[in-house]
């Protein structure tokens, strides 16, 4: 307690404020662009620390990596544009509440669940970081192919009607996931002879292809429109932070204890927990069997959880050097930079440094929902433009953004030609998400179980194993679980009749 | 109706077989054991629903039809795709600023109303192309592909 209240001291600064503001700013801005995500953001920062003391250092990084956890969500609420992978899941009704002119409040609720994300992460971080790292510490082959499975039952429940089309295509996904050199083995596979292909297909331009290149086709043939008309109610809506604060409270605090859970996984990541949290909702919530036909509640379990990865994922990185994502990793490297070594003496003898720094993250969020609720509202600008230019734009900012996060031409042409794959799978009635779903955790589950295998000797034994260890036991049952109430829904509804216009 | 569900599922049988055969012939070792076990899954999601919708077919229950794309629809969607190509094609040979610009205008001038102004357009897509420039290259540091052009 008494680090804490030193903390708060030592962070409570003019400069440290300022700096920290200016990168909530700025985390916003790069998150909302399409492709641009926090990996980038907190690269290009790091040059610019290398002037500051330790804690204000790490504070305008970590304030830049929630704001761009955050930003993400503007560009997939307005545009179905995810700006960063984690925001994905935040399209399916963050972006229907903007055809229904809602996007005003699909930002603020977006302000706010990454808001309580973020907030809870923090709590999380300072209370309970040295026990739950030891519980990563039990995270073996089993636990991550457990989870990775449960995860794919997922899949089930986003089908929509169709769920053998949804099923083809989340097997799609896991199969596209194996394209590249085989994690375990090291052999090549599915690259065609092109080079380019051996580090696997760069989820980032899949996801931009599958969600805005095949939008813009349908925008243009004037089947789908980015923008709604306001409503009426919508203009009417007197706003009020404090209301909007305490709106979902079960949901805030569910969804971010799955993404501070999830974040503490390494390798997992945000773009995990967010399709489990909104799974979880979908079946836990009031309103959850209307979720993807733009619930604002939908809209508060993707984002909730997404931020609620932020303080889960500095969990491995400050107590046991092992950063779980590539964002993580530039933050170890910047640690590194400035002369702090992660591990148990980080909180002993560098507590003055690091205690700040985890106190400046509350501050942090406290700006990011000021800026998010009172600014990112005029970014719903780009609703009222045409969608001749809209589109055109979408394209630029796609082709850079893909560009400049992946330094490649060949996964802009790889978002081309997903565009074109998303385009008719759509028109034949095939859902993306599962597809997008499969490419993420198939890469996880294969890991697993081919890792798993090795370990126990054998597939059998590694099955086995599944049901001793604890941990993967819960993650199987709850895997069993989810797999019996999707059945069971799949019987109760009975046909799948749906039409191109309610689709849309 | 059904007709086209039983294509789609006929076509996405094959592809999983195909893809199956290629792994077995082409990849070596314990590195084939999950593309094939997705691969099965996908034959026989691909065979459910084949008979999933044979047996709506009986039933008389309805199942999603998809709407033909008109001649006029097609060449649009084919005519956005060209343009996107070249302007990816082109990005590298001539610079990003110029493509931007060229890809702009084309795109907003094909895509736009006929009432439409064209200056107002091009003048239009300079300015945001600008503004883009701006901030990827000026603000945020970030490295855009060059070209012979600027």
């Amino acid at each position: 307690m008494s680090n804490i209240i030193m903390g708060f001291q030592q962070v409570m600064t003019v400069e440290n404020l300022v700096l920290c503001l200016a990168s909530t700013v700025y985390g916003i801005f790069i998150g909302a662009m399409p492709g641009l995500g926090p990996t980038i953001g907190m690269t290009l920062l790091i040059p610019l620390t290398f002037g500051m003391n330790r804690t204000t250092a790490l504070l305008v990084l970590a304030a830049c990596y929630c704001a761009t956890q955050y930003g993400g969500s503007i560009s997939a609420i307005l545009l179905k544009t995810p700006g960063t992978g984690a925001a994905a899941a935040t399209t399916f009704d963050g972006h229907q509440m903007t055809l229904k002119g809602r996007a005003g409040e699909a930002l603020d609720e977006a302000a706010v669940a990454s808001f309580w994300g973020g907030m809870l992460s923090v709590v999380a971080l300072l209370c309970i970081a040295p026990p739950l790292a030891r519980f990563a510490l039990k995270f073996s082959a089993q636990e991550y192919f457990s989870v990775a499975v449960f995860g794919l039952t997922i899949i089930a429940s986003l089908c929509g009607k169709d769920v053998w089309k949804g099923l083809i295509a989340g097997v799609l996904g896991i199969l596209l996931g194996c394209v590249g050199i085989d994690p375990f083995n090291g052999f090549k596979r599915f690259t065609f002879g092109m080079y380019q292909l051996e580090s696997g297909l760069q989820t980032l331009a899949v996801m931009t292809g599958l969600f805005s290149i095949s939008r813009i086709f349908k925008l243009i043939l004037n089947k789908s429109s980015f923008s709604g008309k306001q409503t009426a109610a919508e203009e009417k809506r007197r706003r009020s932070l404090f209301r909007d604060l305490f709106r979902y409270p079960v949901t805030y605090l569910r969804s971010s204890i799955i993404g501070i859970l999830i974040g503490i996984m390494p390798a997992a990541g945000a773009n995990i927990a967010t399709f489990i949290s909104y799974d979880l909702g979908k079946r836990s919530c009031p309103e959850g069997k209307d979720f993807g036909t733009g619930i604002r509640e939908g809209v508060a379990c993707c984002e909730a959880s997404n931020n609620g990865v932020t303080g889960g994922a500095l969990v491995p990185t400050l107590t046991l050097g092992i950063p779980g994502s590539p964002p993580m990793a530039i933050f170890m490297s910047a640690m590194v930079l400035h002369g702090l070594q992660p591990g148990y003496e980080l909180f002993s003898v560098q507590a003055t440094t690091i205690y700040p720094f985890m106190v400046g993250l509350f501050i942090a969020n406290i700006f990011m929902l000021l800026v998010g609720y009172f600014t990112a509202r005029r970014f719903t600008i780009v609703t009222k433009v045409p969608n001749n230019i809209l589109a055109a734009v979408i394209v630029i900012l796609c082709v850079t953004g893909i560009y400049a996060a992946t330094n490649s031409m060949f996964n802009v042409y790889v978002m081309l030609f997903f565009g074109v794959v998303g385009y008719f799978l759509e028109k034949y009635n095939f859902n993306v998400v599962p597809l997008v779903l499969g490419l993420l955790l198939g890469i996880l589950t294969e890991k697993g179980m081919m890792q798993g295998i090795a370990l126990e000797r054998g597939g059998w034994n590694f099955c086995v194993s599944l049901f001793t260890r604890p941990i993967s036991l819960v993650f199987m049952l709850l895997t069993f679980l989810s797999l019996g109430s999707a059945i069971f829904n799949m019987v109760r509804t009975k046909g799948n009749h749906l039409s191109e216009e309610e689709d849309d | 109706m059904y007709k086209e569900n039983k294509i789609v599922s006929l076509v996405s049988f094959s592809f999983f077989a195909a893809a199956c055969f290629f792994t077995i012939k082409t990849v070596v070792g314990d590195a084939r054991l999950f593309p094939v076990i997705a691969c099965i899954l996908g034959m026989v999601f691909s065979a459910a629903l084949f008979l999933h919708t044979c047996i709506n077919e009986r039933l008389g229950v309805p199942v999603f039809q998809s709407k033909r794309n008109s001649h006029e629809e097609t060449v649009k969607v084919l005519t956005a795709f060209a343009l996107m190509l070249a302007y990816t094609a082109l990005i590298t040979v001539i610079g990003w600023v110029t493509s931007s610009v060229l890809f702009m205008v084309a795109f907003c001038i094909y895509f736009g109303s006929k009432e439409q102004n064209k200056i107002k357009t091009t003048l239009i897509s300079l300015i945001t192309v600008a503004v883009l420039y701006i901030l990827f290259a000026a603000a945020m540091n970030t490295v855009l592909p060059k070209g012979f052009l600027i």
